[in-house]
């Protein structure tokens, strides 16, 4: 299942299409991302961007607070382990098609 | 529920290092479970104990104890709680490293008054019963995994009750198969039942408990429900025998590490030592200072170091053959938790039905966008609505305080200085703030319900097919903040090219200090719905955003990579984060802007000012010579134009430069009294208020209770409209979002991308920004919108 999830997002998808694809609640799908972050096949980034400027960039912004106080948009993008993986078990789904 | 408890009699000793108390037998049982499943609320129901009970996730985030006695009779099947002794205390130890601390309850939180409640007859026994944080498994990734992880393998508990949401059972369930695996007896309390079955949910306790091998208790904490036969299985514990198989070799590999090992955990551990998860911390056992009679002690869990070399080959042996042993584990984990779900729920969760009802509609391919345009227009009606009459009684609270200036004795170059340098510029500045405001209001709650979220998804779609990555609207987001972050946040992009080309986008997203730039000229030159104007305003801008990375795209080219947006389920935000969010934000604008505008405001009165007697100011003179410039998109007043000078350095700037300019070194303001003027602000307040409430009904266009003005615009707004046409005005507001960065934006694309870059980025916006200012002008959408 949760390679499956790698494979979709290797694929390019979106949240509603896994959400529909999987068929379960938001819950799942986020604790299988959580999961698949754990190890590292993908990583989170956010919305603000923080955490990514420590640079004097954001310290000398006049409106970092407007910036901070920024409700945060998760979104995940696949690190090279996670396109070897989804890769590899694409591969080996592909396997057992041809074997089938 | 439904694994038999009373075949056996009750385990009169306990495991482990638990001392003698009182000649009873003692029993540890520890509580664990997902954040926010309502362990506290069952840990009271079960002991008696007034531990802290929250509807948010994680109210438990420290390692709590109580102990009761608890009275078993397994010949009558009948058991109960008796709270003799019940006591809920600080339990000493820290978990090194770990932020989560552990709370002291002060005796006077347990009803002692329970002491005297009937005994039942039978079996007394000790029960230590630790509630822990919630987690959602036992990885130790985070503060509340560690602790829940050490305490379970440290202390191996005679019974862990595993609360988990009935209507929510495939997220918990993957917590329980953990715990099957490492080993200890588990007793299921299915909870929130009732909440479940008002989402039209039926568990299947019967099957759960069998495809478990374990006891399932339904109960609901909060009526006490289902909490005796919760305690009756606990005192029976037993371990399931249930196997989770995982792919043949990694089968062996685990048979072969477990070997290592004399543990009931063995299996779980040398699961965990394949996927790599660190156990080092197991060797040193948590502090028992201070422990109670009673109370079990901590024991170290030795991992002989031949188990770690074993471990270590496996998981080269793995890497090299291509098997993945984290995500085998993990996905043969998530399966089962699905398969154990299903069997238990006859109507299985699915996805959250109001989001995705709603998500149809709102992410809908073809009207997607037009009904993210439509929230937009409504969020600027409610902005524009709400903020006048706070507006109109900043400008009143202005105007008593220039007529206070004019009342007293000075000489004329300081009452020129305070009354149409400080009063005029930085308050007509200041009189906008509550369209901010409100502004931020309406964006915190599309932020806090998830509607964002939505709309940048619909930008991503587009972006996408803009062959972007995805996330390259992050930055064009965050720069309608402020430009700066916008450019900084590109770093999230991961080719110098993808950088590039949002990054030269990014200028174009209107920032809150252009914002208020707006917000003034759409207030008087479009009164009737000067929403419509900000509407077109915002609209250009994000055209001119996509329009950029299209261009761009046609000159640099670099590789899609996947990503993946989280859309959060829609929620009704409370009103304390809307306020808090829109306070912050507004108080920041006012401390990030208030200083260059002040600056401003003084650099334009100076030069305005001087020579003294002249009409013909310095200002004035380099203004004009700029008015051939504009005067090719309809304006040709050298106070609108001159204000544009100063905007190179800050957009915020321009209404401050252009109000101080108009008024000079004239005053024409007439004195009041001191009463006069504080009759002058309560009275205007009241009428705020009053038109408060109006706007409501004008917001959806009912009635507009309001009417049209009695008396026509005055001060800077008549000289305003005297000096522009609606449709010059238009093309003025589009050549102010469009032209040159401000130096802070500057300052950060030198830095991100050298100077080469920058200087592309100035010529780029102000060509781009004459262009379309001529074209507004040209066309008769300032009329349009006027007349709207």
């Amino acid at each position: 299942m949760i390679k499956d999830l790698l494979r979709f997002l290797a694929a390019d998808k979106s949240w509603p299409e896994a959400a529909e694809h999987f068929h379960c609640s938001v819950e799942v799908l986020a604790s299988m991302f959580e999961q698949l972050e754990r190890g590292g096949y993908i990583v989170r980034g956010s919305e603000s961007g923080r955490g990514l400027c420590s640079s004097a960039a954001c310290k000398a912004c006049i409106y970092k607070k407007v910036c901070e106080t920024k409700s945060n948009i998760n979104f995940w993008t696949l690190t090279e382990k996670g396109r070897r993986a989804a890769a590899a078990s694409s591969a080996k789904v592909n396997e057992t098609d041809r074997s089938d | 529920m439904t694994k038999s408890c009373c075949s056996s009699g009750p385990k009169v000793a306990a495991k482990g290092g638990t001392a003698p108390e009182n000649g009873a037998d003692s029993r540890l049982f520890v509580m664990v479970g997902n954040p926010n499943v309502g362990k506290t609320t069952l840990i009271n129901a079960v002991s008696g104990a007034s531990l802290r009970i929250g509807n948010w996730p994680g109210t438990t985030v420290e390692r709590m104890e109580t102990h009761f006695v608890y009275q078993y009779d397994c010949r009558t099947n009948e058991s109960e709680p008796s709270v003799a002794q019940a006591r809920t205390e600080q339990v000493v130890g820290s978990e090194s490293g770990s932020d989560v601390s552990e709370q002291n309850i002060s005796a006077q939180d347990s009803p002692s008054s329970q002491s005297d409640k009937k005994e039942g007859v039978g079996t007394p026994i000790n029960v230590h019963l630790v509630d822990l944080p919630g987690a959602y498994g036992l990885a130790a990734s985070s503060a509340e995994e560690k602790v829940t992880r050490d305490e379970l393998l440290t202390r191996m508990p005679d019974a862990v009750i595993d609360v988990i949401d009935a209507g929510n059972l495939e997220r918990n369930l993957a917590m329980t198969i953990e715990l099957i695996e490492l080993g200890v007896p588990v007793i299921v309390a299915l909870n929130l039942l009732d909440e479940a079955k008002e989402k039209g949910m039926k568990p299947n306790i019967e099957a759960l408990s069998q495809a478990l091998d374990l006891p399932v208790v339904p109960t609901v904490a909060v009526r006490e429900e289902g909490v005796r036969e919760l305690m009756q299985h606990a005192v029976k514990a037993e371990r399931s025998k249930l196997k989770i198989e995982y792919p043949q070799e990694i089968e062996e590999a685990i048979a072969d590490l477990s070997s290592f090992l004399d543990t009931p955990a063995a299996r779980w551990l040398s699961v965990s030592a394949l996927i790599g998860d660190k156990l080092e911390d197991l060797d040193e056992p948590v502090s028992d200072e201070g422990l109670q009679a009673g109370e079990r002690a901590h024991q170290a869990i030795k991992i002989p170091s031949d188990f770690r070399k074993k471990a270590e080959y496996y998981r080269k042996k793995f890497a090299e053959s291509g098997t993945d042993c984290f995500l085998e584990v993990a996905d043969t984990r998530y399966r089962l938790a699905r398969k154990f779900a299903e069997l238990g729920q006859s109507a299985p969760a699915g996805v959250h039905k109001l989001t995705a009802t709603i998500d149809k509609a709102v992410l809908h391919p073809v009207f997607g966008i037009p009904i993210f345009l439509f929230c937009m227009l409504l969020l600027f009606r409610f902005t524009f609505a709400f903020s006048d009459p706070w507006v109109e009684w900043l400008n009143v609270i202005k105007e008593v305080f220039m007529g206070w200036t004019a009342s007293v004795n000075m000489p004329d170059l300081l009452r020129s200085f305070i009354m149409n340098g400080v009063l005029e510029g930085l308050g007509t500045v200041l009189a906008f703030t509550p369209v901010l405001f409100v502004l931020y209001v309406g964006m915190s709650v599309l932020e806090s319900s998830g509607f964002l979220a939505r709309s940048a998804f619909l930008v991503d779609r587009v972006m996408k097919a803009m062959h972007l990555p995805g996330k390259a609207f992050i930055p064009m987001l965050v720069g309608v903040g402020c430009n700066v972050p916008g450019i900084v946040a590109t770093r999230t992009l991961e080719s110098f090219n993808e950088r590039l080309r949002v990054s030269m986008a990014v200028p174009f997203a209107p920032c809150s200090a252009r914002m208020a730039v707006f917000a003034f000229f759409a207030a008087i030159f479009f009164p009737k719905n000067p929403s419509y104007a900000l509407f077109f305003i915002y609209t250009v801008s994000i055209l001119m955003g996509l329009f950029t990375i299209w261009l761009m795209s046609k000159i640099l080219h670099s590789d899609e990579t996947g990503s993946i947006m989280e859309l959060p389920p829609y929620r009704l935000p409370t009103l304390k984060v809307i306020w808090k969010q829109a306070w912050a934000r507004t108080l920041s604008f006012l401390e990030g802007a208030g200083g260059a505008i002040f600056t401003a405001v003084i650099f334009v009165w100076i030069v305005d000012s001087f020579p003294l007697g002249s009409a013909d100011s310095y200002f004035a003179r380099l203004s004009r010579l700029f008015t051939y410039f504009t005067a090719t998109f309809g304006i040709t007043d050298w106070h609108l134009a001159g204000a544009l000078v100063p905007g190179f350095v800050a957009k915020e700037v321009v209404v401050g430069s252009m109000a101080v300019s108009y008024f000079g070194a004239g005053s024409e303001v007439a004195a009041i009294t001191l009463g006069s003027g504080l009759e002058h602000i309560v009275v205007s307040f009241t009428e705020a208020i009053i038109n408060t409430f109006k706007a409501v009904f004008q917001l959806f266009g009912f009635i507009n209770f309001g009417g049209e003005a009695e008396e026509g615009p005055a001060g800077l707004a008549a000289k305003l409209l005297n000096s522009a046409s609606p449709r010059a005005i238009l093309a003025y507001m589009i050549y102010v979002l469009l032209y040159m960065p401000c130096v802070g934006t500057l300052s950060a694309l030198k830095t991100e991308f050298g100077w080469k870059w920058t200087w592309f980025s100035i010529v780029y916006s102000l060509v781009a920004a004459w262009i379309l200012a001529v074209i507004v002008y040209h066309l008769p959408l300032g009329e349009l919108l006027a007349s709207l």
